[in-house]
């Protein structure tokens, strides 16, 4: 049955009270984000970027995430030029003791924190210390260090527990934290909950306000003893975790600086309104063998997995053009690398495989969906594996999970996909940190054990003589190149894509992504 | 009444703790060295075991549990193994946004349903229903992530219309008072704030809201037809009661009983939702601080955060069980009755 009710009046309300409702939901509101950037003569600069801080302490600079925010708030102790050449920062000079267990600093005295304070030794005392408590994050860097105390407002004396001349190196990646400050909000986790959405640093920005997972506001800082020249007046970085959600907030003019797009999106910029910047990296993207599995412990296997990798093809379709086949188990940038370039031969790879009797074996592969660049890597390592021969069992992971199987020979992934880094340009502690037979299960995620390298690695931290301990490292590289514990992939670069309204950015070492505290008005 | 509400809780509590207890299992059952990637990349074997100790993931597994059970209980959740902050705290900065993009997302599906709804039932069998329904086929079976990039795409990046993504303008952000940006805005009393806050909400709203409309549509439709078939509304009509009061005022009335529960039902189902959406617009919330949880294996905030879900749902489910029992004595006969 029908129900003779005459609809029209009753309707119309009903849809005015929804239209009114969508109205009240801001329909009609224009794209106020592009009228907000014409303003104030372009001084205030947006980066949209994938990178979501975890948290602002920059005791977790070590994440590279974090890194990326804190670099603008914080000063390192000492720096390093685009040439890889240690500079000064907070300390202006340091010296080491004969047997390069004892450093000495020598702090400028014209640094003042964002909340006024000066900026003395025992800042950096307390910075150290409270790494050294903490044990996590930027403490895995400083591990060398067995005491340290100021001797003036300007001086500090750092004791080593082993001779070690990278050591400085590795202050590069130490931001000096606001010691009153810090201590004043510590409560019971030493600030970590405070630092992680405040700002306690003396850099060339301070923090103006910070939303998690979206948004950081950075204002220039005046009285910064580098001056201001050029930067502009502030800094917002905008995380936009959606790759066509950064191109589209760029060519909208809601932003100025893009970074993570892929090659597809940087590719559609004209290069008469942006400049599209590629810079090195210090990682290197590697395929991992697990020297103690039950089919890669044989080295004709592992040089034939190597042979049969498509380097270019990783290049091309992985990076989108953005980076370079790798030469070295080093990164480009680094001095004291021995190179050996590995290139594609699969006639070689297949009579490898033969003469080892590894026809028709099973081979694990693990990689990280979550990155790009490895997701395309697995499965090209796939169909290179398959194509001399082996069978092939795909692994996609987490980092946590890769961690948990690297902890058992048997469970280590025959072959894993990952990146890894140098902190800072000194070969001695990636080659450390990555193929030590004392970091197996967890660094060391080929499971590679060389007493002949650990030794040469060992005399290379030993070593005062900067030629002598270059020479161990090299010495290291070639035995390690020579058992062939990896495929060393690529040399994956940064892409940004900037407005002209910017000098082209300038390249950070130290950096494990881009240093934002390099943008530059142009003119 | 009171013992309805206190019997409820009981019964919430009890779901609450067996939701803590299947993601506890399951995060442990999944390999994985959290204290690794807590330490950071280059930490030393002997900072993995500080980390590990710290955490207090190197106790049994049992009394990791019951630690975790008591902390709960006093509203600690836990530290994040990744950002090192109390859960609490990371997931307290976050909620706001999900919240408030669902409460639009309601907003918008109840005012689109429920006229829908009726439009088609009253319309039953004419064309107004037929095509009505095929527009709920269509929109109810778009994917909310496809939708959200077309939204986004249509009318953000070629219209230009409303904002890319963010919840705020570069300069449109209102001072933090309660996380709400909508609110926020309106405390300060910045009404040009207060639509930079709503434009940036609606499109990521429509698209959350998309599937629900749908679902809530076809039940008001249906409880209409229901309704408008009774005797009672046969009643009204040969006494010559108004059309349009026949239909909101009997019809609509009694069809709204089921209606409401779905709605209540939908609402943390959006909060679930709200994961795709917010990456889409690039939105911080409870489903963006999920996601990173689950990738990073950070067990203590997906715990958190699957409670704080757990939670919004549950007291949603009995605030619309209040609800009904105000409007609807035949239901607050039964509740009553029961307990």
């Amino acid at each position: 049955m029908k129900t003779p009710l005459p609809t029209r009046a009753g309707f119309i309300a009903l849809f005015a009270i929804a239209a009114l409702a969508l109205t009240s939901c801001g329909i009609a509101v224009p794209n106020t984000d592009k009228t907000t950037q014409s303003g104030a003569s372009h001084q205030t600069i947006a980066v949209g970027t994938r990178v979501v801080a975890e948290t602002l302490d920059p005791a977790q600079g070590s994440n590279a995430n974090n890194d990326f925010y804190i670099a603008a708030m914080y000063d390192r102790i000492v720096g390093y030029d685009s040439s890889g050449k240690l500079v000064p920062s907070l300390a202006t000079k340091w010296k080491y003791s004969d047997d390069a267990k004892t450093l000495s600093l020598t702090l400028r005295g014209d640094a003042k924190f964002h909340s006024g304070n000066q900026l003395t030794a025992d800042d950096v005392v307390y910075t150290l210390k409270r790494l050294q408590t903490l044990g996590s994050g930027s403490a895995g860097y400083v591990t060398d260090l067995a005491s340290i105390k100021s001797t003036s407002p300007t001086e500090v004396t750092l004791s080593l527990k082993n001779p070690d001349l990278s050591f400085i190196g590795a202050l590069s990646l130490v931001y000096v934290v606001d010691s009153q400050l810090v201590q004043k909000n510590a409560g019971a986790d030493n600030g970590q909950q405070w630092l992680s959405n405040n700002d306690a640093g003396s850099g060339p920005y301070s923090l103006n306000s910070y939303t998690a997972n979206q948004q950081l506001r950075l204002d220039s800082f005046d009285a910064y003893w580098g001056g201001s020249q050029g930067r502009p007046s502030a800094l917002v970085l905008r995380m936009i975790t959606e790759p066509s959600a950064i191109r589209d907030e760029l060519k909208a003019g809601n932003i100025d600086v893009a970074y993570g797009m892929p090659s597809v999106d940087v590719n559609s910029f004209n290069a008469d309104a942006y400049n599209v910047v590629s810079l090195p990296t210090t990682r290197v993207t590697f395929g991992m063998m697990n020297m103690q599995g039950r089919v890669t412990s044989d080295v004709r296997v592992r040089e034939a997995i190597q042979l049969a990798y498509d380097y270019e093809g990783h290049v091309k379709t992985a990076l989108g053009g953005a980076g370079q086949p790798a030469d070295a188990i080093l990164p480009a940038s680094m001095d004291c690398r021995v190179t050996d370039k590995p290139t594609q031969d699969i006639p070689k790879a297949k009579q490898l495989v033969k003469d080892a009797g590894a026809e028709g074996a099973t081979l694990s592969i693990a990689y990280q969906p979550v990155i790009p660049e490895q997701k395309v890597a697995g499965t090209i390592l796939e169909a290179s594996l398959r194509a001399i021969g082996f069978k092939v069992d795909v692994r996609p992971v987490t980092f946590s999970q890769y961690l948990g199987m690297i902890s058992k020979p048997d469970t280590t992934p025959d072959v894993a996909i990952l990146w890894d880094f140098a902190p800072y340009p000194s070969p001695g502690p990636m080659l450390n940190h990555t193929w030590n037979s004392a970091n197996i299960g967890t660094s060391n995620f080929a499971r590679y054990s060389n007493p002949q390298v650990d030794k040469l690695l060992s005399n290379g931290f030993a070593a005062t003589d900067p030629d002598a301990a270059c020479t161990a490292f090299k010495d290291a590289q070639t035995q390690i190149l020579k058992d062939r514990p990896a495929i060393p992939m690529a040399y994956p670069a940064i892409v940004l894509v900037q407005d002209k309204k910017l000098q082209k950015i300038g390249y950070d070492p130290v950096s494990p992504t881009f240093d934002i505290t390099l943008l530059k008005l142009a003119g | 009444m009171v013992y309805f509400i206190f019997r409820r809780l009981g019964l919430a509590a009890l779901s609450l703790w067996g939701v803590a207890t299947i993601v506890f299992v399951m995060s442990r059952l999944i390999p994985g060295d959290i204290a690794g990637v807590a330490a950071g990349r280059f930490a030393s074997a002997e900072q993995i075991e500080h980390v590990r100790e710290t955490l207090g993931l190197n106790k049994p597994l049992v009394v990791q549990y019951w630690d975790f059970l008591v902390h709960a209980v006093h509203g600690d959740l836990g530290t994040s193994a990744y950002t090192h902050q109390s859960v609490v705290s990371g997931i307290g900065a976050v909620l706001p946004a999900t919240i408030q993009l669902v409460v639009c997302g309601m907003i918008i599906t109840i005012l689109l349903a429920v006229p829908l709804g009726v439009l088609s039932a009253v319309n039953e069998g004419r064309g107004g229903d037929t095509a009505i329904r095929l527009i709920l086929v269509l929109e109810g079976g778009v994917p909310v992530f496809w939708l959200a990039i077309m939204l986004r795409w249509i009318f953000g990046s070629i219209l230009g219309w409303f904002p890319i993504s963010s919840t705020n303008s570069l300069n449109g952000a209102p001072p933090h008072v309660t996380g709400f940006s909508v609110l926020d805005s309106l405390l300060f009393g910045d009404f040009s704030n207060v639509l930079d806050s709503v434009g940036h909400l609606l499109l990521p709203a429509i698209a959350l809201s998309a599937p629900f409309i749908a679902t809530l549509a076809r039940n008001v439709r249906s409880n209409m037809m229901s309704a408008l078939k009774s005797d009672y509304i046969t009643f009204a009509v040969s006494k010559g009661v108004p059309p349009g009061r026949i239909v909101i005022h009997h019809g609509l009335r009694s069809a709204l009983g089921s209606t409401l529960t779905i709605a209540g039902m939908q609402f943390g189902w959006m909060v679930s939702s709200a994961v795709l959406v917010e990456a889409v617009f690039s939105l911080p919330g409870v489903g963006s601080y999920m996601y990173h949880a689950i990738v990073n294996h950070d067990t203590f905030a997906v715990l958190g955060a699957v409670l704080i879900i757990g939670f919004v749902f549950i007291v949603t489910a009995l605030i619309v069980d209040l609800v009904q029992m105000s409007i609807d004595p035949r239901v607050r006969n039964v509740q009553v009755g029961v307990a």
